[in-house]
């Protein structure tokens, strides 16, 4: 199977589901890049980190929307278009701009359905997320968790181009609001991804190592430091199941319960501070539905209550690393 | 210094209309059925009837019947927290907005939007909205969807002078402009934005310009003649549903009532409003031209008076009556699939 | 779902909120029609035979509940169905019904929790079924134990492996189904999207669950698992060693290329270390896991082969702490002192019965304020009567009892005195123009008392006949509820065993209850002065001084007395 990566995965989802349905639209900023530009050439960036190149030589500017710096009206539109009989794909550059178009989002797109009585909204808004690379403080969050305790929106985080081409499909195709998050550390990792057409289901995590002592619950790049420190403690016959959610909203929580069910301990690593986020929901999870099968506190691997620094070694202090996990595993293992 | 020097010049109202007998009855109807509905609202509020908020829109009947009358159902409309005249004038049904308000069941929303949230997508109406200027980059959406579909087909928005300095309204007509859509901007500046004067929040004084500013042809209309901005809204729609882009109609009209049902109103002349009922009323100012210009007869308006305060009893009772909402209705349609 | 006919537990008198299931009468396939027996239900009062009250649809298709299954009223006993509805539809019908299992219990009811899914899926745009995924589950290097059960062979756990893998189920379920040898194929999924969850596994093929039997590695074994990793082994002769504990730097080895196998550890292999008695079995998690105890204490409760329950909590809101297991311990320790503790005592469970008693009576002496009042009554006539009456019987092999005669004169006397024939309510004093006497019957395992109403009204053999009938009824546990509830006033008696006098314990509502004693001789005065004997019988009523008080209770006694003394009133 060939290996693809996951800017490389996105952007087949999108050529793949523009060609098979008509309704897709693409909108946002520099979506296709060059309009107005002198040198006359269009398709000119495909999207700042070229997710959506290819697409308006393809499919055409009716259906790929270069828009004016306007997140408000990008997903307004978006939103207006959808109520409408589309299926746009909107895009929010880095998630950290959510703020100026978060009207659209919370009081809108999340409402529609419940406040008008069935209305159908299919939406996709594509962001950014996420820290390393010193982009500094509004170019680096991780709002996953923010926008999953919003009701009536569904929040995905792949971590790995298999999913992220399977769960993109699967988003336009769903008929709620999706929000599908990108992290921009993944871009050009790569793994085998089929040609053709597939979907990932929403709501089901999987276990990318099993073990008997310990649950780990990790998203985004942070899967990915789970798997290196649980293969770490493995070597000392210390074992783990590692999560990795895949979707945040909704949530596999019956995966995560079954496991700690069976392990009796939790740590979950989370690319946001733990403050009323992802990670102090999974822990809120096992509390209320597994509290019987503790054997220890769950304990959370986030980053502090800190704004993203832009230094390098601040930022590499401010995000999880495996030697954090490897810390909070033996500390669950301490208790009893 | 007002901002409110710009008025529209109405066709002379001496003059025959132009419109068919039965284009007439219906406008009159549909701004009588608004008056109405609006009126017994604002009893039954003070009755405590009502759950929540209501803003009514009386007085500005003209500017929303005026600009719907164009259109069918295939095009769209959003409006503003205001929204019950945008409602009824693009052809909801009435007795079902009723049960809403009162939050029936049964009503238009399934009693889960009420009065600021109501809505009609089948019908085009995109809904209320309680955030001000959210409507305005929502039907550019639609616009960019009927340009797509390619049948001349346009969405409007309803805009007060209070949103014209929404953020979000600046970037709709940008990028209405821009992508060069279909879309129609309807500007009623009804002389308030909640408790402070239009003349105070718009920093230029002319929000003419402003709106022209941005690259949108603005028709200009006389918010309290329905026929003004009927003719505003045809020369628009020649622009807009031919591939002329967007364009506006801007009208000055007044609410009668407060920002809201129990608005004390401490901002307003207590004359004001007695004032322009009297004077300017869209209602009195159509059944005047009837009497001038002949097109029908007064006792034809009369008996579709009669009609609509039927509609609207009928409707009041229905919804006393209608179902509640139960307790399983808090947990639907929150998601298609969960 | 409207074609599905539940059976369920019936209410049999106002007092009952559960029952036990003994026995079923019924089995998959058979119809039910009016006046089929169902089951034997086991109440706190009575064991019956459930019926049908009438031709019930369709075929019995799934017996829910197991015998010695306690339920509410109302609760799901079987199902039936037409032939024709499918398994699926019948077992959704009872999961439904069911809800969720005991551990997952602890989630609060409150709707906002998770919202439920929309009635229909969009069908319409339903996307291509998810490929297999080729998201990397490598095992750990330490392979986890199998536990597989050693009635498939490794050929067959593959294939079933393979099977399994094509069958939507969340990733730790296909787990546990390969790791016990679950076929993922025979079941329903019930889990999100379909897909068969581990609750599904529990429910549908019994699957008992566990937490984690792995027992952590040691310092030791952690440092050993490093070491061995180090040396050429084969896998699983690598397990093995650190299963057991095996330094392999220490084997020769004879396998490919050198590598140590696992015929080279053969004569290392111990059987399994103690260390396994610390880990906990499944039923006793399974108890355990409903206790509240600390995971420390459970721990050290378990390593200790402590049962929670016997535990004594100290900690706050009644939690057992380490501390509580520890004194206890330390208790069979000072037991033991030398020798092997025998078990000096049996623990007998409560029956249902015994609760209702405990229940009821406990209630009774806390807050009825009793008071007593005793008699002796002179029981000459009466056996002189009683005599007479028995010879006359005995020819129809019929005998009255001092107790047949008792109960009248007590009928009477209520019927005379009626402000002791009363009942204590919240709303008022209930007071009975009838007497509905309640006679306590001792039965196996505990005490029952039938009603014998309108006892005023009947004379003395109708009684006897009457209560001889209860009596056997009450042994052989075929009362009836309308025959167990009602009564206005309770006669015990304990004569029979020699009993001189005793105080009884008010039955509520009930204002009172006479306690009835032993015949005996005693010497007395007599009427010219001289001493002589007479038989008498003592009797203490107890009274509820809340509705009964003293004058009422004296008056009442006096008239039982003095139709006693003239026993012939009680005939007729």
């Amino acid at each position: 199977m060939p290996k693809k990566t996951f800017r490389e995965a996105i952007n087949e989802a999108l050529h793949l589901e523009m060609e098979r349905d008509d309704r897709v639209l693409i909108i946002g900023e520099d979506v296709s890049g060059g309009a107005g530009g002198t040198s006359g050439q269009r398709d000119a960036a495909g999207g700042v980190f070229g997710m959506t190149k290819g697409l308006l030589p393809r499919f055409g500017e009716h259906r790929v929307i270069d828009t004016p710096i306007s997140e408000a009206a990008i997903i307004g539109a978006a939103n207006g278009a959808a109520l409408a009989g589309y299926r746009p794909v909107a895009e929010i550059m880095f998630c950290d701009f959510v703020g100026v178009c978060f009207d659209q989002i919370l009081n809108q797109a999340a409402k529609f359905r419940y406040m008008f009585g069935g209305a159908k909204a299919p939406l996709v808004i594509r962001m950014t997320v996420g820290a390393g690379r010193s982009a500094g403080a509004q170019h680096s969050q991780s709002l996953h968790g923010l926008l999953a305790s919003i009701p009536g929106i569904k929040v995905l985080l792949p971590s790995n181009a298999y999913d992220a081409k399977g769960m993109l499909l699967q988003a336009i195709r769903d008929d709620d609001p999706v929000i599908f998050l990108e992290h921009k550390m993944l871009f050009n990792d790569a793994c085998e991804v089929p040609d053709g057409d597939y979907t990932v289901p929403f709501g089901e995590g999987v276990l990318v190592r099993e073990g008997e002592h310990v649950t780990i619950v990790a998203s985004g790049q942070l899967v990915k430091v789970a798997v290196a420190a649980a293969d770490k403690l493995a070597k000392e016959g210390i074992t783990c199941d590692v999560i990795d959610p895949r979707t945040i909203s909704p949530l596999d929580e019956e995966l995560i319960l079954e496991s700690v069910r069976q392990t009796g301990r939790l740590v979950v690593v989370d690319e946001a501070p733990v403050r009323c986020g992802f990670a102090a929901d999974v822990a809120r999870l096992a509390a209320e539905k597994a509290f019987s099968s503790l054997r220890a506190p769950v304990l959370p691997v986030t980053p502090p209550h800190t704004p993203v620094p832009f230094a390098p070694e601040l930022e590499r202090l401010y995000l999880p690393d495996a030697a954090d996990v490897e810390k909070a595993v033996r500390a669950v293992l301490a208790h009893s | 210094m007002s901002t409110r020097t710009r008025k529209g010049t109405a066709r002379a109202a001496t003059k025959p209309s132009g419109l068919s007998r039965e284009a007439l009855i219906r406008a009159y109807r549909q701004m009588k059925t608004i008056r109405e509905f609006e009126e017994r609202l604002h009893i039954e509020n003070a009755a405590g009837a009502i759950p929540g908020f209501t803003h009514l829109y009386c007085g500005q009947e003209a500017v929303a019947v005026g600009a719907c009358e164009h259109l069918t159902e295939r095009d769209y409309i959003i409006s503003t927290h205001r929204g019950h005249g945008h409602c009824i004038a693009k052809g909801c049904d009435v007795p079902s907005m009723m049960k809403e308000i009162f939050g029936s069941r049964e009503g238009l929303n399934g009693g889960k939007g009420g009065s600021m949230h109501i809505a009609d997508i089948s019908k085009g109406m995109l809904g209320a909205n309680g955030i001000v200027g959210a409507g305005q980059p929502i039907a550019v959406g639609a616009a960019i969807a009927c340009k797509l579909n390619g049948k001349g087909d346009v969405a409007l928005s309803f805009t007060g002078d209070g949103a014209s300095n929404q953020g979000t309204v600046f970037e709709a007509m940008n990028m209405a402009v821009v992508l060069q859509v279909p879309k129609v901007f309807v500007f009623e500046n009804n002389g308030y934005s909640e408790h402070t004067g239009a003349s105070y929040g718009i920093g230029c004084d002319d929000i003419v310009k402003r709106i022209e500013g941005f690259g949108i042809p603005v028709f200009l209309a006389d918010g309290f003649d329905f026929f003004s901005v009927y003719e505003a809204m045809a020369k628009a729609l020649e622009l807009s549903r031919n591939g002329g882009g967007p364009s506006a109609i801007y009208c000055e009209t007044i609410r009668y009532f407060g920002h809201f049902e129990g608005d004390p109103q401490n901002y307003r002349d207590k004359d004001e409003v007695r004032r322009y009922r009297e004077n300017e009323d869209c209602l009195l100012k159509f059944r005047k031209r009837m009497e001038q210009t002949g097109e029908l007869e007064l006792d034809v308006l009369d008996q579709v008076d009669a009609e609509v305060l039927e509609l609207i009893e009928s409707s009041v009772t229905a919804a006393r009556q209608a179902p509640r909402p139960r307790p399983e209705d808090l947990l639907t349609n929150v998601y298609n699939s969960y | 779902m409207s074609n599905i006919t539940p059976i369920r537990m019936p209410q049999w008198g106002l007092e009952m909120t559960e029952g036990t299931l003994s026995n079923w009468h019924l089995s998959v396939g058979d119809t039910v029609s009016k006046g089929t027996e169902i089951a034997d239900i086991e109440t706190a009062k009575i064991v019956n035979a459930m019926e049908a009250k009438q031709d019930m649809p369709g075929v019995v298709r799934l017996l829910v509940a197991k015998p010695g299954d306690t339920l509410p009223v109302g609760g799901l006993l079987a199902v039936l169905a037409d032939p024709s509805v499918s398994d699926d539809e019948v077992n959704a019908f009872v999961a439904a019904e069911l809800g969720e299992t005991p551990a997952a219990a602890e989630a609060p009811a409150a709707p906002a929790v998770t919202p439920p899914p929309a009635a229909a899926p969009a069908a319409a745009a339903a996307p291509v079924a998810a490929a297999p995924q080729p998201t990397p589950v490598a095992p750990a290097p330490a392979a986890a134990p199998s536990t597989a059960p050693a009635s498939l062979s490794a050929e067959e756990l593959a294939e079933l492996a393979a099977r399994n893998a094509q069958v939507k189920a969340s990733p730790v379920a296909l787990r546990l189904a390969n790791r016990h040898g679950i076929d993922l194929t025979a079941l329903q999924g019930s889990g999100r999207n379909g897909r068969v969850s581990v609750e599904d596994l529990v429910n549908q093929a019994g699957l008992v669950l566990a937490p984690s039997e792995e027992r952590l590695p040691t310092p030791d074994s952690q440092t050993l698992i490093q070491s061995n990793a180090t040396v050429k082994a084969s896998p699983v002769a690598l397990r093995l060693a650190n299963q057991h504990g095996i330094d392999l730097r220490g084997i020769k080895g004879t396998g490919r290329h050198g590598r140590v196998s696992v015929e080279d550890l053969d004569a290392l292999l111990q059987p399994a270390p103690s260390c396994q008695a610390a880990a906990v079995s499944a039923e006793q998690a399974e108890k355990d896991a409903h206790f509240r105890a600390g995971p420390a204490a459970r721990r050290l409760a378990a390593e200790l082969g402590f049962d929670l329950s016997e535990l004594v909590p100290t900690g706050p809101r009644d939690v057992v702490l380490k501390e509580d297991v520890r004194e206890a311990f330390r208790s069979v320790l000072q037991g033991m002192a030398g020798e092997k503790p025998a078990a000096d005592h049996e623990l007998i469970p409560l029956t249902p019965m015994r609760k209702a008693i405990a229940n009821s009576l406990t209630q009774s002496k806390q807050t009825i304020p009793h008071f007593y009042l005793t008699v002796d009554l002179p029981m000459d006539a009466l056996l002189a009567l009683r005599e007479k009456m028995n010879a006359r019987l005995a020819a129809h092999q019929k005998k009255l009892s001092v107790n047949d005669f008792i109960m009248r004169a007590t009928a009477l006397a209520l019927a005379e005195v009626p402000d002791a024939n009363v009942h204590y309510t919240e709303q008022g004093i209930k007071r009975f123009s009838s007497a509905h006497l309640c006679l306590a019957v001792a039965i196996d395992g505990g005490l029952v008392t039938p009603v014998i109403r309108n006892a005023e009204q009947k004379g003395v053999h109708a009684l006897a006949a009457e209560a001889a009938g209860l009596a056997k009824k009450a042994r052989d546990r075929a009362l009836t509820a309308d025959q167990l509830s009602g009564g206005t006033f309770t006669v015990s008696n304990l004569g029979m065993y020699g009993i001189r006098q005793f105080d009884a314990v008010i039955n509520p509502p009930q204002g009172g209850i006479l306690a009835v004693g032993a015949l005996r001789r005693e010497c007395c005065e007599l009427d010219d002065g001289a001493v002589g004997f007479r038989s008498v019988m003592t009797v203490t009523m107890s009274c509820d001084h809340r509705v009964i008080d003293g004058a009422v209770g004296a008056t009442f006694l006096k008239a039982l007395r003095e139709l006693i003394e003239n026993p012939y009133s009680l005939l007729g």
